[in-house]
């Protein structure tokens, strides 16, 4: 499943706490492989692509708890009915700053899709939760 | 070991990419720090962030820098993701319930990268999410591929 997200985000509140508001879209792509086991069409194979473009809104909240360490929460829903029915993300979690530009974040992440497309036999449902953690390595410059 | 080769190889590619990854990274950041150490103001700074009561000079720009000047974050990412849900296809319904353990059996897990760029309190973010994850090795329609649930 390929995922690409942009947006655009407006900030408020000065040091320790920052909260920016920020608004989007998230481009969701997923590759099926369906193939048929058993039977005289054993093997057969179909490839299926769906793909959706979703806006999404979300807050997010930064606070610095000491020099070197940070808690993030981040929150968006989207969806709305053009692309998915709806889609949520949250994240969770904390940033170390390990040198004076590398960071490191580990952030609790849920991200839930509740997609659906076509009728019939063509009928595409996806609704699905995807709770995991996400470790990142944070670059920043200046 | 069929299986463990046949997990690996679908993996080796992102293995590279982090290592590759992280290689650059130490590229950028290790010059930065050999300059702090050699000089004398970067002295200064680092005796500044190791007591807590002096100024905070350069760490608190990690998070919630407030100055007007341009900002870039660059960050790739390890997503590991267990999922539960229901996927229809065509009629055919399955319900997926991988547990965090069975995740780590088989090493699920999607690299991700981001970007962010602010000016003020203006900011632009853009995040890609590459597909790494497998999907059930058995479901109602099939073998899924590695990227499709």
């Amino acid at each position: 499943m390929l995922i690409f997200e942009s947006a655009l985000s407006y900030g408020m509140g000065s040091e320790p706490t920052r909260t920016e508001v920020f608004g989007g879209m998230r481009y969701v792509r997923q590759d099926l492989k369906a193939a048929i086991v058993g039977g005289i069409t054993s093997g057969l194979q179909r490839n299926f692509v769906p793909a959706w473009v979703d806006p999404i809104i979300g807050v997010r909240v930064t606070h610095q708890i000491s020099p070197r360490a940070a808690l993030l929460a981040r929150g968006d829903i989207g969806g709305f009915g053009a692309g998915s029915d709806f889609t949520w993300n949250i994240e969770a979690g904390a940033e170390f700053s390990l040198t004076r530009r590398l960071g490191l974040q580990i952030l609790f992440k849920t991200l839930g899709i509740d997609y659906q497309q076509g009728s019939g036999s063509s009928f595409y449902k996806y609704d699905v939760v995807m709770p995991g953690f996400v470790i990142g390595l944070p670059i920043r410059f200046p | 070991m069929v299986r463990f080769k046949a997990l690996f190889g679908e993996f080796l590619g992102h293995f590279f990419l982090l290592g590759a990854g992280i290689f650059l990274l130490s590229v950028l950041v290790a010059p930065v720090d050999l300059r702090a150490q050699s000089s004398e103001t970067s002295e200064a700074e680092a005796a500044a962030d190791s007591d807590p009561a002096g100024t905070p000079s350069s760490a608190p720009q990690s998070a919630a820098g407030s100055s007007d000047t341009w900002q870039f974050m660059v960050a790739p990412y390890l997503f590991l993701a267990p999922m539960n849900g229901n996927v229809d296809l065509g009629g055919l319904s399955v319900d997926i319930n991988a547990s965090v353990s069975a995740i780590l059996e088989r090493l699920e897990f999607a690299i991700a990268g981001r970007f962010e760029v602010r000016k003020g309190s203006v900011g632009w973010s853009v995040r890609c999410q590459f597909p790494g994850a497998r999907g059930p090795d058995r479901s109602p329609f099939g073998r899924t591929n590695r990227s499709g649930y």
